[in-house]
């Protein structure tokens, strides 16, 4: 029975609902929910565009209705196990404040992101990006900024998203794959000084969850109240997709060195150390909490 | 003259003050104002215990008192050239704090420190700590905090660090060669973030000056002023001593990957992009502001000459 499974939400999945060349889109929700119903869990996805999305607004910035409502038309089916994340861009920062009101006000999206600023060619803490991040505030909605989780050595995405932490202090932001990759302490420590001077908004997202040592650090010293699952699954290869809990980047599950279960990913976190209570959280229990699900009435089983 | 040449102050020296075994100390005084004599600046060092004091203190915290004054009793007659740092111990509180009214209160150190947590002692943001540096604060003295180099795996002493800066935000911080090695880039970002907060009592010391990659990063990133010398010279084996500007670790001047001068690491300030009165903040200016050196009368020319 589904409602004995362990409910398990991931914050940072990538959905693309366009073809690759921008054309309409080559599948259907059926080929996801496919992915969620062989899992061993309850699984639930907050969704956010995919590659094809990306490739567009690098260049049009204002498509950001264009990308949004191709996700919700392809999702919104599969609600509430697929939940939307709004993507915005402070160079449209008039279309972005629609596609807020329009996908977070009245289309149930429950987050926004993955914002990313390196890859086009933004800095994360703009003026532009500050605004956009009151307006989803305002809608409740949390805020998934892109960390790099290993070819930023100098820090410079957390100080950005400290930076628009510490500026709204109100939003909800979420460290995008902060746990799991050689950049874990480094924004571990950021986080420690961030929380040791009152900031409270910080949430840290774990890619990789075979990583214990980091798991262990993480979970000891933010606190299990600050993590949440993240782990940034795509549609790049397929359909048919990937399993999920499958590490990020691999091409094949014959590559993933452990069975690309839900169960596997818990097992990680005992290991580390964490406690079943704490487990519950991670899974989903802060999720819940932070994007108000459940005052949402979006966490009927299905 | 000396006078003439560039005034550079390293904060981070350490000076042993008694013989590898504990008994009394092996070295004269000369033999490390040879070391200051030989440079090509007008060097000064702020000058703490060595291994062999660090050692004994490892066991037997409550020997403060004996690890600083070996030290004073060394260094005291080239007062103006070598400044005292005192060491603490926050496993002896009662007599961390007798050391620091005696050696900082009254024999002119001017400094607390290298203050090590694990293994060497308590986390560093302990209650017994905050205490001793809430001490140091009120006597004007910096407080210089040991911090990992080597590997983020032990970064939970960053955020003590910051913990305890911003437990006593009356008191100088000053971060151990903290610009220098696989962790800078982690300091500079607690720093920026600790700063954007409002903290405004941490400074760093420049340890490796030739990562010129990693000086330009903090000199943009946390300003000139918020910059030090630290080069953790130590006393490591017999006299003569290795030549001061030498890499933490390098055993000779041979291994060294550059001339062991002020000038060298000067120039390495010039490559990175530091401007000169920049330079001239993070050579000396800085620790004459923060340690008051000029109010307490401490910036007359050397009063101590070797041989």
């Amino acid at each position: 029975m589904a409602t004995q499974r362990r409910l398990w939400i991931d914050s940072h999945i990538h959905i693309r609902a366009h073809a690759p060349d921008g054309g309409p889109c080559d599948f259907t929700a059926d080929d996801i929910l496919r992915v969620l119903d062989s899992s061993d869990a309850d699984l639930r996805w907050i969704s956010g565009m995919g590659s094809s999305e990306m490739s567009r607004l690098k260049q049009e910035p204002d498509a950001v209705h264009w990308a949004n409502a191709a996700l919700d038309e392809l999702i919104a089916p599969a609600r509430p196990r697929l939940l939307g994340s709004c993507m915005v861009h402070p160079r449209a920062v008039k279309e972005s404040h629609e596609v807020l009101d329009r996908f977070i006000g009245e289309r149930g999206f429950v987050q926004v992101g993955e914002v990313h600023g390196v890859q086009f060619n933004y800095e994360m803490d703009c003026p532009g990006m500050i605004e956009l991040v009151r307006h989803a505030a305002e809608l409740g909605a949390p805020v998934q900024m892109h960390c790099s989780t290993n070819n930023v050595v100098t820090g410079e995405h957390i100080r950005q998203i400290i930076n628009v932490a510490r500026a709204v202090p109100e939003a909800n932001i979420i460290v995008a794959h902060a746990i799991g990759g050689v950049n874990s302490y480094q924004y571990m420590v950021a986080g420690e000084v961030y929380f040791g001077d009152g900031g409270d908004n910080l949430y840290f997202e774990i890619r990789d969850f075979n990583s214990r040592e980091y798991l262990r650090a993480a979970c000891e010293r933010l606190g299990p109240d600050r993590l949440i699952a993240g782990t940034d699954w795509s549609t790049h290869i397929g359909p048919p997709f990937l399993p999920y809990g499958i590490i990020f980047g691999l091409g094949s599950v014959d590559e993933n060195p452990y069975p690309c279960t839900v169960g596997s990913l818990v097992g990680f976190l005992r290991e580390s150390g964490v406690a079943e209570e704490d487990i519950e959280k991670i899974a989903s229990g802060n999720i819940i909490r932070i994007h108000r699900l459940a005052e949402r009435g979006l966490l009927e089983p299905r | 003259m000396r006078t003439e040449k560039l005034l550079w102050i390293d904060a981070h020296m350490h000076v042993r003050g008694h013989a590898p075994d504990g008994g009394p100390g092996d070295i004269r005084l000369d033999d490390v104002v040879d070391v200051v004599d030989s440079s090509d600046a007008d060097v000064r060092w702020i000058c703490a215990v060595d291994f062999p004091e660090m050692s004994r203190l490892r066991e037997e915290p409550e020997a403060v008192h004996w690890a600083n004054a070996g030290l004073a009793e060394l260094i005291s007659p080239a007062r103006g050239r070598l400044f005292g740092s005192c060491i603490v111990h926050a496993g002896a509180v009662k007599q961390s704090r007798e050391a620091l009214d005696h050696f900082i209160g009254e024999r002119g150190f001017i400094q607390v420190g290298e203050v090590h947590g694990p293994p060497w002692g308590p986390e560093l943001d302990c209650p017994e700590m905050i205490e001793i540096v809430r001490h140091a604060a009120r006597l004007g003295a910096p407080v210089q905090l040991d911090c990992p180099i080597r590997s983020l795996r032990a970064s939970q002493r960053i955020g003590q660090m910051f913990n305890l800066a911003r437990a006593v935000p009356e008191a100088t911080i000053i971060a151990a060669h903290t610009i220098c090695g696989p962790t800078t880039h982690a300091y500079i970002l607690c720093g920026e973030v600790y700063f954007g907060n409002g903290g405004d009592n941490v400074y760093f010391e420049i340890s490796d000056f030739s990562k010129r990659e990693h000086v330009r990063a903090a000199y943009e990133r946390l300003g000139p002023h918020r910059l030090i010398v630290g080069t953790d010279w130590h006393t490591y084996g017999d006299p003569p001593f290795l030549p001061y500007g030498i890499l933490l670790g390098v055993k000779s001047v041979e291994e060294n990957a550059y001339p062991c001068t002020a000038s060298s690491l000067v120039g390495f300030l010039r490559e990175a992009g530091v401007i000169e009165e920049d330079i001239e903040k993070i050579g000396a200016g800085n620790v004459i502001r923060l340690h008051r050196l000029e109010a307490r009368g401490l910036l007359s020319v050397a009063g101590h000459s070797a041989g």
